[in-house]
């Protein structure tokens, strides 16, 4: 038998007293972490939906244009309309005071408005492009111009209302001044996305789904974009979060990201029909063959600025799905930013916010009258 | 798995475990952590390992998610899905039927004919206003031809000229 070495135990006793400092501190810091459980409901259910003041200026069926309240009359004559997607609540563009991008605009002298499609209901299946863009967008450009006695209207659309803007933007050129796109899809060849390739008529009979539910519905919509990042969503954000439960700045935006997130709305039948099927299945829109009604929508007839925003590790919308629009377009004058964020980063992320919207604000700054 | 020109070949859980593997280790090893130290295993670093492992895994579900296999699986349950909806839908409306109560169907029916009674009548008004728009244009040329042209200056001053030479003729004779 081996002789007992002092310098064994001496080793044995440090390691063993280590082990039991960490776990001290780590159960310190999970008691800690526990501890905010009781807090987290009081909350969840504090979130605010939207930071900047604003009032409802125009409502028609489920829609509402809001305009958003500033301190200093507006320096710039050309209002601004946000057209956010069917899919989720307009509400992420201006989150919070410190992420909001409709704050930048209206800090900047814009008269800043906002298109909140509303909640719609099984009744609502038979709303397609057409009712969208020929119908809903031609009454909105109405009650903005109505309101601020203007001729034309500059546009930001983001995700889908990015597309339908541009379609509208096609078939009303002249009432357009400046359009911006935030991650909008518009050619849909590209099988980078995952929804690309779940989307292909081979892998999804979009008729046979909208006949049988009517309304896409919210929890479908939900699952496959928690599928889109199984890993990242599922594991590492619940992890993140527990990690950070003690720090109140971080329990707050992600209570605030996450009513978000889960406050899905059903997208109207014939619409999500159209958009798979036109889009995704058949890419109409930058082959000249996307029909509004009778007409036919041509992106050459864009003639006005064009501000191309995209994120480059946008999972929802890939950037090669936005980009060739500016190729598409009639405009000599159009500019496209790629940036280093995800599709909702855009909205919110830190980066963004110091970077990307003081930029799109000049822009468009530059191209309107004061 | 998927590449770019979309052909697709079938999904080898083996060579892609193999790769999650090799994601991992090449993550960790671009995080420049000497792990034979064991007092070089701080939270922070087992944070870094963690996350190139989540990497990892996220890439090979990525590579599944691509597959004709999970493609396949993911047709097979919507058009299940879909077929237990259509189900769902039927049993439903029979029950509201024998209780003569309306279902989704019947207004959705319901919605459809006013469209279409809708429409109907935006042509009606549409033909009206143009056969009203013609008549008004008839009625426009009927007025100008029964209505004699007041003189305009230029007919005037000729029509002065001539009477004018008219009556120096006359007094020459």
């Amino acid at each position: 038998m081996q002789a007992f070495d002092s310098s064994t135990f001496t080793q044995f006793w440090q390691d063993w007293s280590n082990t039991q400092q960490s776990l001290m501190t780590e159960s310190m810091t999970q008691m800690k972490r526990m501890s905010q459980l009781p807090f987290l409901a009081h909350k969840a259910q504090r979130v605010k939906k939207g930071a900047t003041p604003s009032e409802v200026i125009y409502s028609q069926d489920r829609l509402k244009v809001l305009h958003y309240k500033s301190d200093s009359p507006p320096k710039y004559k050309t209002p601004l309309v946000f057209v956010f997607a069917l899919v989720n609540r307009p509400y992420i563009l201006d989150i919070l005071p410190n992420k909001s991008v409709v704050k930048h605009f209206v800090d900047a002298g814009f008269d800043t408005y906002l298109v909140d499609w509303g909640v719609p209901t099984p009744s609502d299946n038979r709303l397609s492009f057409e009712s969208y863009v020929d119908g809903y967008l031609v009454d909105i450009q109405k009650a903005v111009e109505d309101a601020t006695n203007t001729e034309q209207i500059n546009i930001l659309g983001y995700c889908m209302g990015g597309t339908m803007t541009s379609m509208y933007t096609a078939l009303y050129p002249e009432k357009v001044k400046n359009l911006i796109l935030l991650a909008a899809g518009i050619d849909f060849e590209t099988r980078e996305g995952l929804l690309n390739l779940w989307n292909d008529a081979e892998n999804f009979d979009v008729d046979a789904f909208v006949d049988a539910y009517g309304n896409c519905p919210a929890h479908f919509l939900q699952s496959i974009f928690l599928m889109l990042k199984p890993v990242a969503n599922l594991l590492e954000k619940p992890i993140n979060f527990i990690e950070n439960m003690g720090n109140d700045k971080f329990v707050d935006e992600y209570m605030t990201m996450e009513t978000w997130l889960n406050d899905n709305i059903p997208v109207p039948g014939e619409i999500y029909r159209e958009y798979v099927k036109y889009l995704y299945q058949q890419n109409r829109l930058v082959n000249d063959q996307m029909k509004i009604g009778d007409r036919t929508v041509h992106l050459k007839n864009i003639t006005c600025p064009i501000l191309n925003l995209m994120a480059s590790k946008d999972d929802l919308v890939p950037a090669s799905q936005s980009e060739r629009f500016n190729d598409l377009v009639g405009s000599t004058d159009r500019e496209s930013i790629r940036f280093p964020t995800g599709h909702i980063g855009l909205a919110v992320g830190s980066r963004t916010h110091k970077e990307l919207w003081p930029k799109a604000c000049e822009w468009l700054a530059k191209r309107c009258d004061a | 798995m998927s590449n770019g020109n979309g052909e697709q070949k079938g999904f080898n859980p083996a060579e892609a475990n193999v790769r999650m593997w090799q994601e991992f280790m090449s993550h960790a090893a671009s995080a420049n952590i000497p792990f034979s130290m064991p007092q070089n295993l701080s939270p922070e670093n087992m944070k870094v390992m963690r996350s190139a492992m989540f990497k990892a895994i996220g890439s090979y579900w990525e590579e599944y998610m691509r597959s004709p296999e999970f493609l396949e699986m993911t047709k097979k349950s919507m058009n299940q899905m879909v077929e237990m909806k259509k189900q769902f839908n039927k049993v439903i409306t029979d029950i509201h039927h024998e209780l003569h109560s309306a279902t989704q169907s019947d207004i959705s029916d319901l919605v459809t004919t006013i469209g279409h009674a809708e429409e109907k009548f935006h042509e009606s008004f549409h033909q009206i206003s143009q056969r009203l728009d013609a008549m008004s244009d008839r009625l426009d040329k009927l007025e100008n031809l029964a209505t004699p042209k007041p003189p305009t200056p230029k007919t005037a001053t000729k029509q002065a000229k001539k009477t004018s030479k008219r009556t120096k003729k006359t007094t020459r004779s």
